[in-house]
């Protein structure tokens, strides 16, 4: 199961987070709080509800291989700008048990609830 | 002049990871008023004499720093090398492109502001003159690497 929503409370904010297509870009301002929230998430994914979520940074070990052999996972990646190589960005956007998920007018939108399928986070990009 | 470099290398000389660079090296060095100045203007933070940062959220550490503002911290610190700029926000890039004698890697162009008089040199041949400039060469850029199919 992929999350479609994320919502959790850590003070002085509640996060809501909605999610429509397979892929979510998170860009923004230098200090606005993107890896602020890559933080949040590493402690909402030992939550049951949210144990699907897999998290990469520049600190993850075997990044490469971890992330190709993600399958199912909501997964979250910071300083992607500064991790991810050609054939990851290739694997995320092509990846066949995800490719076959596009919809006409919905590049991307999950529209199943396949466990091969992964869904991801891209902070930074 | 910005010196400004669109294919990676790695080399001692250049700064990659600017995060893991900042919390081993830079953030080991002294720093000035006028860093404490970008701090507080990039992150809204205030660097205590001992090394603390305050904010509205709370208290933290120079490793809480964001990677703007780590990125830009590498830049001025240790001129003599190429940082990556690919992690900064626009609000950054355009306080780094206000710099003279930097050396920037980005493999891709950015919308951010940057003045009519900035001379950028890039990949060590090409002088090109503010915004427009920058954008000119990217659109050449683009058109090559259609061309080669990359």
């Amino acid at each position: 199961m992929i999350y479609d929503r994320i919502e959790f409370q850590a003070k002085p904010f509640e996060y809501k987070l909605h999610f429509t297509t397979r892929i979510t870009l998170v860009r923004g301002d230098s200090a606005t709080g993107k890896t602020y929230l890559y933080q949040l998430l590493e402690d909402v994914k030992q939550l049951d509800a949210y144990h699907n979520i897999k998290l990469f940074n520049y600190k993850s070990d075997d990044f490469h291989t971890s992330l190709w052999a993600c399958r199912g996972k909501f997964i979250v990646i910071d300083n992607g700008d500064a991790i991810l190589e050609e054939e990851d960005k290739k694997f995320i956007n092509f990846e066949k048990t995800n490719e076959q998920r596009k919809q006409p007018g919905y590049i991307g939108r999950c529209q199943s609830s396949d466990s091969r399928e992964s869904r991801y986070l891209l902070s930074g990009i | 002049m910005i010196y400004l470099y669109t294919t990676k290398q790695d080399s001692e000389n250049w700064i990659l990871k600017n995060d893991l660079y900042f919390n081993l090296y830079t953030a080991n060095l002294p720093f000035t008023d006028s860093d404490r100045q970008i701090i507080a203007l990039i992150d809204q933070a205030k660097l205590t004499e001992d090394g603390h940062i305050e904010t509205k959220y709370g208290i933290g550490t120079i490793r809480n720093l964001s990677t703007g503002c780590k990125t830009y911290l590498n830049v001025i610190k240790n001129p003599q090398k190429v940082v990556s700029a690919k992690e900064c926000g626009a609000n950054v890039l355009t306080l780094l492109f206000r710099l003279d004698g930097i050396r920037l890697f980005m493999d891709y162009p950015e919308r951010f502001e940057i003045h009519d008089d900035t001379c950028i040199l890039i990949n060590g041949h090409e002088l090109v003159t503010g915004r427009r400039g920058y954008e000119l060469w990217w659109n050449k850029e683009y058109e090559r690497r259609a061309e080669d199919d990359l």
